[in-house]
């Protein structure tokens, strides 16, 4: 994979406004506004503050997620991975195609309509994502690389901080990139009761009031945010996982 | 370095012993032999070569050796004492993935120590010896392979092992290079005296650097012959003819045995 730079970011938003602007043109229906006026929206909201709030809101409640699902899903994972029977491989494949969004009734009901709930409902997806990407990272480790440090006398712990561990470690970013932007989406349910702040609620106030300038506007700012998320993800791996790169710029 | 223990020299009494030794793999209800009645001794200052056809299981002799396989009968003993895994003198050096491709140059070569709570200082000092010192911040995917395999020989000597166990070492690496490791091996095992035990496939290899050459058949593994070659051990036998004559006893001790095995 090449090095992003900044003209390759214009130039890819370049690409979607056109797109955006010629499917708005074809169309002709209110429920997809032109590009300018979803831009002017979208800065008055940032401009009243309302529209920050709401991303804020919204930002808190994926990190809270992302940091549970990550501190259970990737020890988990790694166990599972390493010295998980195939009890745990089964039980994982009939729960991770079922979609968590159909307990959304029963998380209500026991922890309540407020953040608890919201927040809950994210990390089950993330949780299950990450969980999965992990065993396999932590089922893939090289068997030679095990050699090298059991045959210098490592046991347990050992094998997993200098082995297992790090050769695990970019499959967590891959999952983490892959996972927050599926939490942004689930804001979209998860932020539609009982909550009058979060960009979920956000646009769907907009539909319900049918202004489509300010639901883009709203639809906008989840594409900032989960880039913004995947943007973190890759700094992070960049000061965690450095021979990551060097291994791409040598190959 | 080599004053550092002089217990170690030619006759301090034997560093390897193997008996009779067998191993089966299970695999589920199949059983494959794969070593079958190997003996041998070796003197603690010795150089010994392993040479097989591929798949004799000179490498899972190898591993037996290193405490990574158990045998299924016999008796293995390393220094006098039933061989363990991770033992302290041991050290293994292997033809690929040895290195950690998330460790650098300098981190690779102290994890040995570290996994056994030594201070990683001795490693910075091989690192220098082995002219590797400006590469220390490097990581293996920035190295050429003779730089990578010098990385694992470093981590090795870091040890300060009395045994070491090496796997074809050089078996992907350009002929250039291969001589040139070998030289490398040569002239440590002439400074330390370690006890030195390699599997190779490669005639000139083993005769180059086995003053013992422990020939193997075909699975099951057994010993077709232990040939004595004194004249291993000085860097300049590979231009002389014993050494070419050698290497055609070996090649034909392997021939008969392929035929017959």
């Amino acid at each position: 994979m090449a090095e992003r730079r900044p003209w390759h970011y214009l130039v890819a938003i370049g690409i979607l406004a056109a797109g955006w602007e010629a499917l708005a043109i074809a169309l002709a229906v209110p429920a997809f506004p032109r590009l300018g006026p979803a831009l002017v929206a979208l800065w008055q909201g940032v401009a009243e503050g309302e529209l920050l709030l709401h991303t804020w809101v919204s930002l808190c409640r994926v990190a809270y997620a992302t940091a549970l699902a990550l501190v259970l899903g990737v020890p988990l994972g790694l166990y599972l991975g390493r010295s998980g029977g195939p009890i745990g491989s089964v039980l994982i494949y009939l729960t991770h195609p079922i979609p968590k969004v159909v307990f959304l009734p029963v998380i209500m009901v026991v922890l309540g309509i407020g953040d608890l709930s919201k927040v809950f409902m994210i990390f089950l997806i993330l949780f299950f994502q990450i969980l999965v990407t992990v065993r396999d990272g932590a089922a893939a480790v090289e068997p030679g690389h095990l050699i090298a440090v059991t045959a210098l006398g490592a046991r347990g712990w050992q094998v997993y901080r200098h082995v297992v561990i790090p050769a695990t470690l970019p499959r967590v970013f891959t999952a983490l990139r892959l996972s927050t932007a599926t939490a942004v989406a689930v804001l979209f349910f998860a932020e539609t009761y009982a909550t009058t702040h979060g960009l979920g609620a956000y646009v769907w106030d907009a539909w319900s009031a049918r202004d489509y300038d300010d639901m883009f506007a709203g639809v906008i700012a989840m594409a900032v945010l989960g880039f913004g998320f995947h943007t973190a993800a890759d700094l992070l791996e960049r000061v965690c996982c450095p021979w990551v790169r060097a291994q791409v710029r040598q190959s | 370095m080599a004053a550092s223990s002089p217990d170690r020299g030619p006759g301090a009494g034997v560093m390897v012993e193997v008996e009779d030794l067998r191993l089966v793999f299970r695999h589920g209800r199949e059983e494959t032999l794969v070593l079958d009645g190997v003996s041998f001794s070796l003197p603690a200052g010795e150089s010994l070569a392993l040479i097989g056809p591929s798949g004799c299981g000179k490498t899972s002799l190898l591993y037996v050796l290193a405490g990574l396989l158990t045998p299924t009968a016999g008796r293995v003993a390393v220094a006098g004492a039933p061989v363990v895994r991770g033992r302290e003198g041991t050290a293994l050096i292997l033809q690929d993935y040895g290195l950690l491709p998330w460790k650098t140059v300098r981190e690779n070569a102290a994890l040995g120590l570290r996994i056994r709570g030594r201070s990683p200082e001795a490693a910075d000092r091989v690192l220098r010896d082995l002219g590797l010192w400006d590469l220390r911040n490097r990581y293996p995917a920035q190295l050429s392979g003779g730089q990578r395999q010098r990385v694992g020989i470093a981590r090795a000597l870091a040890l300060d092992p009395d045994l070491l166990l090496m796997d074809e070492p050089f078996s992907a690496l350009d002929a250039l290079t291969r001589e040139e490791l070998q030289d490398l091996v040569l002239s440590v095992w002439r400074q330390r005296r370690t006890t030195l035990v390699l599997v190779t496939h490669d005639i000139a290899e083993a005769v180059y650097l086995g003053r013992r050459i422990l020939v193997l058949s075909s699975r099951p593994g057994r010993v077709l012959a232990e040939i004595s070659n004194p004249g291993a051990g000085r860097p300049e036998y590979r231009r002389e003819p014993a050494f070419h004559q050698m290497v055609n006893q070996v090649r034909e001790v392997l021939a008969r045995g392929w035929v017959h095995g």
